[in-house]
């Protein structure tokens, strides 16, 4: 009888323990800035969805592309409908795990460096990417931040040579998201 | 009468000019004014979005949607974004809908629990249905 309640016990310890296993948000942000001779464009998206599951290391990323705001309406409309075609693709993801540091330890409050390997899909298009990221760990939740440069000729992207000066060549897009137990 | 011309024709190109200009830089309109192309509840939204995303984004994507629902969360982001999650049959997910920023804070009478009805544009669907530049509609 006491060996039933002890497994009992101990059953009941570890499906606790790996209850609070996945993180996420519907909020999260992401933002991107280009840089270009003669134009500076930002456009932010606050709808951001991000799951993060601490045992496996693996999580993935997801934004609306008609969900980024930019501050001219006709730049949101000529991103949408010239260059991200977002009709036909609606949405943007990343999807990859964390490859460094080979163990995590989310219990202990304090700031990771990470890597993260995976694939990033624009327009249909997937590429495979590598992306530091810095994780903090604190208290009931997780915070994340990364930058990272996106080249837009990897993803079919064409910049008509009229503006061409106006859309760097490369753009920096910036996540941050304050992820909560599921 | 030539110089008058001229001067004519340059004024037009310069006002021309001007309005070229304007609507390049134009921000966005605010919904306020502008009538709902949909009015449904939340869960409807969500339901038409959950059960046929296909269909539901070649009918809502870039519309203005007048839903009506009930706030489960209100958060604020960083950078004083609000968002307003309404609640939806799916026990977990409903519909988000980020307040226009322009037009001040007109959800600050919102709380959880509150029926509300807002107008907003339909950006998809990821694990609740997207709308933005939200503002309240009052009736």
């Amino acid at each position: 009888m006491r060996k039933i309640i002890l497994f009992f016990i101990f059953f009941l310890f570890v499906s606790i323990s790996v209850q609070a296993q996945k993180y996420f948000t519907r909020s999260g942000n992401v933002s991107f800035h280009s840089l270009a001779l003669l134009e500076e464009i930002d456009a932010f998206n606050n709808q951001g969805t991000f799951v993060l599951d601490i045992g496996t290391g693996q999580l993935q990323m997801a934004v609306l592309i008609k969900g980024f705001q930019f501050e001219k309406a006709l730049m949101q409309e000529h991103f949408n409908e010239n260059y991200m075609e977002s009709n036909d693709f609606p949405k943007a993801f990343f999807r990859g795990r964390i490859i460094s540091p080979s163990s995590l330890n989310f219990d202990v409050p304090g700031k990771i460096d990470c890597v993260l390997e995976g694939e990033l899909t624009i327009r249909g298009i997937s590429k495979p990417i590598n992306i530091p990221a810095i994780f903090t760990a604190e208290e009931g939740k997780i915070t994340g931040t990364a930058t990272f440069p996106v080249t837009v000729a990897d993803f079919d992207i064409s910049i008509p040579s009229v503006v061409k000066d106006k859309i760097a060549k490369s753009v920096e897009i910036k996540v941050d998201v304050t992820l909560d137990p599921m | 009468m030539k110089e008058f011309l001229i001067l004519l024709g340059l004024a037009g190109i310069l006002i021309g000019g001007i309005i070229a200009y304007n609507l390049f830089n134009k921000e966005h309109d605010s919904l306020k004014a502008k009538n709902p192309d949909f009015t449904l509840s939340a869960s409807e939204l969500f339901d038409q979005f959950s059960l046929d995303e296909k269909n539901a984004n070649a009918k809502y994507l870039d519309k203005i949607i007048e839903v009506s629902g009930q706030v489960a969360k209100i958060s604020q982001s960083e950078n004083g974004q609000t968002q307003v999650f309404l609640k939806s049959n799916d026990p977990m997910f409903g519909v988000i809908c980020e307040i226009d920023m322009q037009s001040g804070t007109p959800e600050s009478g919102w709380k959880e629990g509150d029926s509300i009805l807002l107008k907003g544009l339909c950006s998809g669907f990821l694990m609740d249905v997207a709308l933005n530049r939200c503002i309240p509609v009052i009736k």
